[in-house]
């Protein structure tokens, strides 16, 4: 499933990537949102954007990267 | 971007340097948002300048900082993630420090080959980690550790951390690095002496010829490669120095009496008043209603609040000064030459040109500030930037455009706030079609009299038409170099958490601010206000009036100015030299384009009257009536297309000198011509094209 298909409080594991383009992904992953991360909803905000968080950092994400990342429940 | 320009013949350059006792460079680096700024600022004070990173359109702050007596400059480097710049910005971060590592080589290797030369390194790196974001600023730190430059270890936020239940000892983060690591609050000033005296400690102490040359990368495309080559270790480091981190808070807490441990075993954000807040200030409705009342809000506060202070010094402080300047003339019996008439029309109305930006200035500043200062900023970039994405830019640059409705000048400075350096250059060059409130008194005067029946929509239709542009101009411009690429970037943005703002802080930081608008942008308003001046006191050829004394304008140097340039708007429907006057005039001040109007058109200044919709004043409808006429003439029977076209270029030409100053101030002087230009091909451009083509249709 999509990021953006998630819902506040899911706890989801990153799977991958892909869809994003490769200089971005790299940077995703550089901030720590890796396949295999972790990473939790914490509010759906306008236009489709999450704020999650990894780790114990928050991060606020837009509608279309939210759309890029897959991921799948771990809870 | 090439390393090699930053490096040329290094060992040459530093061989001389080191023969001179140059001062230290401490320069600041760390992911955006830790504090670095504000640490910059508690650090040089008043003492600070932009200057271009070479061969760049970036922009640093550079200062200085005195500690014990000695100077040490000061560089606030941009935000970066990583080595593995994306960004015109982190791209500046990679070629300094990776320039700074190659001079570091070069010194050892002198160092150990002439025992000689002085011993001291003069580059320390301050790293700022962000207690709060630990995984993004430690990986950045084990880039920045490989280039083997003296660096202070810094953490910031630790307040922030452990109200949050985050791992926040930091003399347990010491143990899990190996390093000395130094925890400051910029904001409070809490921590600032102990990092002034570890500064001072590692400048005097950096004895090269025990250091041994480091591998480094030659380039930054080596740079590049070797961060991503090694990505997967510096992520295995990064998450062991982060459980040895929890694994030894963990045993100091539990030697530590009374305090649990349970709730920090885990590397979890927990729900805290942050996330309650942002509920409300991130939810899809009520968020956007909040964010754009607080961009109403402030724009009001802009216009409204600095009111009566521009009046006071406009009117009463200006007066006061002007008498007291004619009495002290008067008294040396010089009131009637034309060193009085320099005085006041010269160098006092520069003077109050200046000081009258200062009321909007301070409350801009202070309202940035305080959105910065609690966290919302960083939302704002969030909320708005669906929109804003359209032409390349993020929400941040939603708060400049929206403030340079009420005044350009202080939008230049909240550009700083936008972590690419791109959307700030691309946010500087719309700035000018924001329409701000001096231009509104033109708009009704000319809506009066070209269209009576429909002022009030012709009016708002300008304010329209200022957003169609900023947007028609930001969407053409993001589409090309160094413009393009910016909207399909992702968003992603570390939150801060909500803080109570350091009002005292605020507050000097607002100082210092408006102090540097003062010294530097009034240099230049002074100074072009005096070239008016003596572009008006000076008779034209041909006409026999004194220095000084010269009644009509038009006989001035000034009218010459303004005639030969009249044949330029013909296309636009007014190449008249009263209209081209006006223009000129209104590069000084966009208020003031009425009163050279009036001037112009030899009738009592009807500013007053045109903003009162005072049909039955005298002065007003002979002022009509003769503008009517000779845009009549100008236009070849075409008055109203020709109105509206001088409507657009007065929206869209050239910001007014004080804001070209500021820009010139924030972003250099290469940008500030750039965008008067610019903003004069734009305005001609439309103004022709409404002129040209509404002369076909009607």
């Amino acid at each position: 499933m999509q990021l953006k298909d998630t819902n506040v409080n899911d706890e989801m594991q990153i799977i991958s990537l892909d869809t994003v383009s490769d200089k971005y992904a790299f940077r995703l992953q550089e901030m720590g949102l890796r396949e295999g991360s972790v990473i939790r909803v914490v509010q759906n905000a306008v236009f489709g954007g999450k704020v999650i968080t990894s780790s114990a950092a928050r991060y606020a994400l837009d509608g279309k990267t939210a759309r890029e990342i897959e991921v799948e429940l771990v809870k | 971007m090439n390393i090699d320009k930053v490096s040329i013949n290094p060992e040459r350059a530093t061989k001389r340097r080191l023969g001179k006792n140059s001062r230290v460079t401490l320069t600041l680096v760390g992911n955006p948002n830790v504090g670095k700024s504000t640490l910059f600022n508690r650090l040089t004070g008043s003492t600070q300048k932009v200057v271009n990173s070479p061969g760049t359109t970036v922009s640093l702050e550079e200062g200085e900082s005195v500690i014990d007596n000695e100077k040490y400059k000061v560089i606030d480097l941009p935000g970066a993630y990583s080595l593995f710049a994306i960004s015109p910005d982190e791209e500046v971060v990679a070629e300094t420090l990776l320039g700074s590592a190659n001079e570091l080589n070069t010194k050892i290797r002198i160092t150990k080959e002439d025992a000689s030369t002085p011993n001291r390194a003069r580059n320390v790196v301050v790293f700022i980690c962000d207690l709060t974001s630990l995984t993004s600023s430690l990986y950045l730190y084990e880039q920045v550790k490989m280039l083997g430059l003296p660096v202070i270890f810094t953490t910031t936020m630790s307040d922030l951390a452990e109200n949050r239940h985050q791992l926040c000892n930091t003399e347990a983060l010491e143990e899990a690095l190996g390093v000395k690591v130094v925890d400051v609050n910029p904001r409070k000033g809490i921590g600032i002496d102990d990092l002034q005296r570890e500064i001072k400690y590692r400048a005097e102490n950096q004895d090269l010829t025990k250091l041994e040359v480091t591998e480094i990368p030659s380039s930054l495309t080596e740079l590049n490669e070797y961060v991503k080559k090694n990505a997967d270790e510096h992520f295995a480091w990064v998450s062991k120095v982060e459980s040895d981190f929890r694994d030894i808070e963990k045993g100091m807490e539990l030697v530590s009496a009374g305090k649990t441990v349970a709730k920090k075993a885990e590397p979890k954000a927990e729900t805290n008043l942050s996330d309650k807040i942002d509920k409300v200030l991130l939810h899809p409705v009520f968020g956007l209603i909040a964010f754009f009342a607080t961009m109403y809000a402030i724009l009001q506060a802009t216009v409204v609040l600095a009111d009566p202070f521009i009046t006071f010094i406009e009117e009463d402080l200006g007066v006061w000064a002007e008498n007291l300047i004619q009495m002290g003339f008067d008294a040396m019996g010089t009131g009637e030459t034309w060193v009085a008439d320099f005085a006041i029309n010269g160098i006092l109305n520069g003077v109050l040109s200046t000081l009258v930006f200062i009321p909007p200035m301070a409350i801009m500043f202070i309202l940035l500030a305080l959105l910065e200062d609690t966290g919302y900023l960083a939302r704002t970039a969030f909320i708005a930037d669906r929109f804003m994405r359209i032409i390349g830019l993020d929400g941040r640059s939603f708060l400049p455009l929206i403030v340079g409705f009420g005044c350009n000048l202080p939008s230049y400075e909240a550009t700083k706030t936008l972590p690419d350096s791109r959307q700030r250059r691309l946010t500087a060059y719309l700035i000018p079609f924001t329409s701000c409130s001096a231009r509104l008194t033109v708009y009704i005067l000319l809506a009066y009299i070209f269209f009576p029946s429909y002022a009030g929509v012709a009016i708002f239709g300008m304010y329209v038409l200022s957003v169609v542009v900023i947007f028609l101009v930001g969407f053409i411009l993001s589409r090309f170099k160094p413009f393009n690429g910016l909207e399909q970037r992702p968003f992603l943005l570390a939150l801060p958490d909500y803080q109570m703002p350091e009002i005292g802080f605020m507050l000097r930081t607002t100082g210092t601010k408006l102090l540097m608008f003062l010294v530097d942008a009034g240099k230049m308003i002074v100074s072009i206000t005096i070239i008016l001046w003596l572009l008006q006191a000076i008779p034209a050829p041909g006409v026999n009036q004194e220095f000084a004394k010269v009644e009509d304008p038009h006989d001035s140097v000034y009218g010459v100015v303004s005639e030969s340039i009249a044949p330029v708007f013909t296309p636009a429907g007014f190449g008249d030299w009263r209209i081209s006057s006006s223009l000129v005039t209104g590069f000084f001040a966009k208020e003031v384009i009425v009163g050279a109007l009036s001037q112009s058109y030899g009738v009592e200044d009807v500013t007053e009257a045109a903003e009162e919709g005072d049909s039955s004043n005298e002065d007003l409808r002979s002022f009509k009536d003769q503008m009517l006429d000779s845009f009549e003439v100008s236009s070849g029977g075409h008055a109203g297309l020709a109105g509206f076209a001088y409507m657009m270029f007065v929206l869209c030409y050239t910001p007014c000198m004080a804001a070209v100053a500021e820009a010139r101030r924030v972003f250099g002087t290469a940008l500030a011509i750039k965008q008067v230009i610019f903003g004069l091909v734009v305005a001609f451009a439309l103004s022709t094209l409404i002129f040209q083509i509404g002369s076909l249709i009607t």
